[in-house]
């Protein structure tokens, strides 16, 4: 079984192979603080809000209807503030195209707001967004906020994008939109090959303090 | 009246076309000129008398005088050139940089200034009308204004909600200042202090993407992605029309000098490359009138209250004012 830092540094400490010099913090608050850094996130990469946010999309954590066609896409993930504590009262706002590349300006398809659930975590279901003229990459529109912390705008990214041709790390500025490498994210196809397949894509969202 | 490239940016190297049938009597030619390299989109100044070519193969931005086509200054395009304005007095020309980086400089000849603003693009520079001051929109920060004189320095932020205010218009008596963008607020500010005047948080639902005061202040045009030319009255920041006529996305919304009419750009957003659509609105009436085409429309601007129009064939560039 793993043994956490905390019990670790504890055991350490009461069989005196860790010595705390006199007057500096306890063991018990040494241990927390090297848990806490331990559990530290790196920020979700911020990439541009546009095109085509909308305000007011409908609360929904479907985005599909049952007969639109493309490759069904399954998102799931977890907001987090940087210091790893899951944020369940943020609020995240998505939008994309739909599998032609068309984005709904006069109503809401393919928009939603969604919160978290309990463990801070979200989930979608919608279609793998397709191309269109003005941009390379296939994307997902993210704004992401929550009470005390800045507000983000991301985009994400899939690696089975044929715009990569296999090798995002060699050729994601193709796209040069794309501000980070983490945001094109890696794609599991699911299902029954026979029946129902889905694309399932894990994009975790870490948010900055204000 | 648009200060970004960033729809150029964004759709690439898509040429203009008018849509419909010239008409000789409105559209007079005043002036041609020998650009230094091909160009699909110009910058007029507000002057009239000098133009700024984005250069299609080499992306490098060249000042050149209209009257004896001289270049006055030329960017290379090492760190790629997001945005650019002329000021007022044609004196002075702003670039921004992807790398979030802005240069200014006298188109007369001596120093200039550079700084790096932020660490994302540079989407929006314009001039005000104070002469020295100037509005720095980096994508996803809040908006600037610094002051130029001596070294270049921050006097106001404006606050946005998220993305930053990418769309902005200065009144004509420099008093007001608006702010629109991403997060579809309309903001009005007085420039003697920078305190927000007025704030509208529903007339767009969509994020706007250029605007205009009318000559005399009466109105603000806003436009963008819902394709509605909204009617603000600065007074209050308050929705007085909203025109909705052909369809496509408002990229450009410039006010004519007879406080009347306003010149507005519909883009197609499903199909950047199709030509795109130049109306005239008549803020009186409330019709709106689709321009006379022209073979191939690259760059427009209000010029003493007069819209004038570019078209390049190669190298050659005429400019003709719609009357």
């Amino acid at each position: 079984m793993e043994m956490k830092r905390r019990e670790l540094l504890e055991k350490c400490a009461a069989l005196g192979a860790l010595t705390i010099a006199s007057g500096a913090m306890p063991v018990a608050a040494v241990a927390r603080a090297w848990d806490d850094a331990e559990k530290r996130k790196t920020p979700t990469p911020w990439c541009e809000l546009g095109p085509f946010y909308k305000r007011d999309a409908p609360h929904t954590m479907m985005l599909r209807g049952a007969n639109d066609p493309g490759m069904p896409l399954a998102v799931a993930g977890t907001v987090y503030s940087v210091a790893g504590n899951i944020l369940q009262d943020a609020t995240l706002e998505i939008w994309q195209t739909d599998n032609a590349g068309h984005y709904d300006n006069e109503g809401y398809l393919y928009r939603a707001i969604m919160k978290p659930d309990g463990k801070g975590g979200y989930a979608f279901e919608s279609v793998m967004p397709g191309h269109y003229p003005a941009r390379v990459g296939q994307h997902v529109h993210y704004l992401v906020t929550a009470p005390g912390h800045k507000p983000i705008t991301t985009q994400l990214y899939f690696a089975t994008d044929p715009v990569f041709q296999g090798d995002p790390d060699k050729n994601m500025k193709v796209d040069p939109l794309i501000t980070s490498r983490e945001l094109i994210r890696p794609v599991v196809i699911k299902g029954d090959p026979g029946t129902h397949i889905v694309a399932a894509v894990n994009f975790d969202i870490v948010l900055e303090k204000a | 009246m648009k200060r970004s490239l960033g729809l150029v940016i964004a759709l690439c190297c898509r040429t203009f076309s008018g849509n419909a049938t010239a008409s000789a009597a409105e559209l007079k030619p005043v002036a041609s000129v020998t650009l230094p390299c091909e160009s699909t989109y110009q910058m007029i100044s507000p002057t009239g008398k000098t133009l700024a070519a984005l250069c299609d193969a080499d992306r490098s931005l060249r000042v050149v005088d209209i009257a004896s086509g001289k270049e006055l200054f030329a960017q290379a395009s090492d760190i790629r050139i997001s945005a650019s304005d002329f000021s007022r007095d044609g004196k002075w020309f702003a670039v921004g940089f992807w790398d979030g980086t802005v240069k200014i400089v006298p188109l007369a000849g001596g120093a200039g200034q550079q700084w790096k603003v932020s660490e994302h693009r540079i989407h929006t520079i314009e001039f005000l009308r104070d002469g020295h001051s100037v509005f720095i929109d980096a994508l996803g920060d809040s908006g600037q204004i610094w002051d130029l004189r001596d070294t270049a320095k921050p006097v106001a932020m404006l606050h946005s909600d998220f993305s930053g205010p990418s769309a902005v218009a200065t009144s004509a008596d420099g008093k007001l200042f608006a702010t629109a963008g991403g997060d579809t607020v309309i903001r009005i500010y007085d420039t003697g202090t920078w305190k927000m005047l007025h704030e509208n948080r529903s007339a767009s639902k969509l994020e706007m993407f250029d605007m205009d005061f009318t000559p005399d202040g009466k109105y603000l045009l806003a436009g963008g992605a819902d394709d509605h030319l909204l009617v603000i009255d600065p007074a209050t920041g308050e929705e007085t029309r909203k025109l909705g006529g052909p369809s496509g996305v408002i990229d450009d919304v410039s006010a004519l000098g007879d406080n009347t009419h306003v010149a507005v750009e519909y883009v197609d957003a499903d199909d950047v490359n199709k030509p795109s659509v130049h109306a005239i609105w008549n803020l009186n009436t409330q019709k709106v009138e689709i321009m006379p085409g022209l073979e191939e429309v690259t760059s427009h601007r209000m010029v003493n209250g007069k819209l004038w129009f570019a078209s390049t064939k190669g190298t050659a560039l005429q400019i003709f004012e719609y009357n």
